[in-house]
């Protein structure tokens, strides 16, 4: 796969996320009088804290898996694994706050919506982004990197020098 | 009594199980203030969110029980006694009691919105829950 159709299909999932991310903020600006006066500062600091911890319980879900599986525990790519499960679970958030404030939804209701689409928000965006740039370990460039394609405008700054592929985990 | 014997167990238990047991206590008392204690603000709100807050306050009270279990019987109990499914998934177990508390803040917060000395007080102990399963999760206990 090249960087051009690497960069569609990125363009597609993103694009893909938009139309009932803007179905559910149309029905909730239908009733936006009476939503803003529900989403209060420290409504909205819950809901943000709520939406980070299912989004981190995912991640350490699956780093768990890694530091099971991988023998060493290295992360080759921490910070793209990170930002792939933490904007699943804030797009997923924000997508399950406008449906439940256009629905009217009970304060239970609402946390359960918000809670299992975070979650599932993080898990869909990683799969998706191992299924597009292969495992984890492997991720973005350096996945290019090893199958002989050049990155374009690349620094070389992600590519794993060949005396880093022996780091280990110290011993704890 | 023997101190010898009861320092090197010290040793030997995880250093978290402190932490583990505050998480498993502190979300017991915010569960009971909340479903027993009728003049306190939590109950007040647990009231106005409807039945359905009774329900998720008796799972939050179970998992809580669950955790001081895992304590004192993976911990601090000789090692011929164990609970190692409750090992296994302590990640969820503590992420679950994390939003849990962020749930009670959550409907306190819709009930009345003047109530930050509570809402601080509960993303504290969400913090510490958090934290604490991520701790777990590098400690590698069950691997």
């Amino acid at each position: 796969m090249t960087v051009r159709q690497l960069l569609m299909l990125v363009s597609i999932v993103t694009l893909s996320l938009f139309p009932p991310l803007l179905v559910s903020a149309a029905q909730a600006a239908h009733a936006f009088d009476e939503v803003t006066q529900r989403l209060t500062v420290s409504y909205v600091l819950v809901l943000t804290f709520m939406a980070t911890l299912s989004g981190s319980a995912a991640l350490l879900y699956r780093l768990r898996q890694e530091l099971r599986d991988a023998g060493d525990g290295v992360i080759s790519r921490p910070w793209l694994f990170v930002s792939t499960n933490m904007l699943g679970s804030w797009v997923a958030a924000v997508l399950a706050v406008a449906l439940a404030q256009s629905q009217n939804a009970g304060v239970w209701t609402e946390i359960g919506m918000v809670i299992s689409a975070s979650f599932g928000g993080a898990r869909v965006i990683e799969a998706v982004a191992e299924r597009y740039f292969g495992p984890m370990s492997n991720m973005g460039r350096e996945r290019l990197v090893q199958r002989g394609i050049e990155p374009r405008g690349g620094t070389g700054r992600f590519t794993r020098d060949e005396e880093r592929d022996d780091d280990t985990t110290p011993e704890r | 009594m023997n101190v010898h014997r009861l320092a090197a167990r010290a040793r030997r238990v995880s250093p978290l199980w402190a932490l583990r047991a505050y998480v498993g206590v502190s979300t017991l008392v915010t569960v009971y203030l909340a479903a027993m204690a009728d003049s306190s603000l939590n109950y007040r709100a647990l009231v106005a969110s409807g039945p359905a807050g009774f329900w998720v306050a008796g799972v939050f009270a179970a998992l809580s029980l669950v955790v001081i279990a895992d304590v004192v019987v993976n911990d601090l109990l000789p090692e011929r006694y164990h609970l190692r499914w409750v090992i296994s998934h302590r990640l969820w177990l503590f992420m679950l009691l994390a939003v849990g508390q962020l749930g009670m803040g959550l409907v306190v917060v819709r009930y009345d919105d003047d109530a930050p000395h509570l809402l601080a007080r509960m993303l504290a102990d969400a913090t510490f829950a958090a934290v604490t399963a991520w701790l777990d999760v590098f400690r590698r206990d069950d691997q």
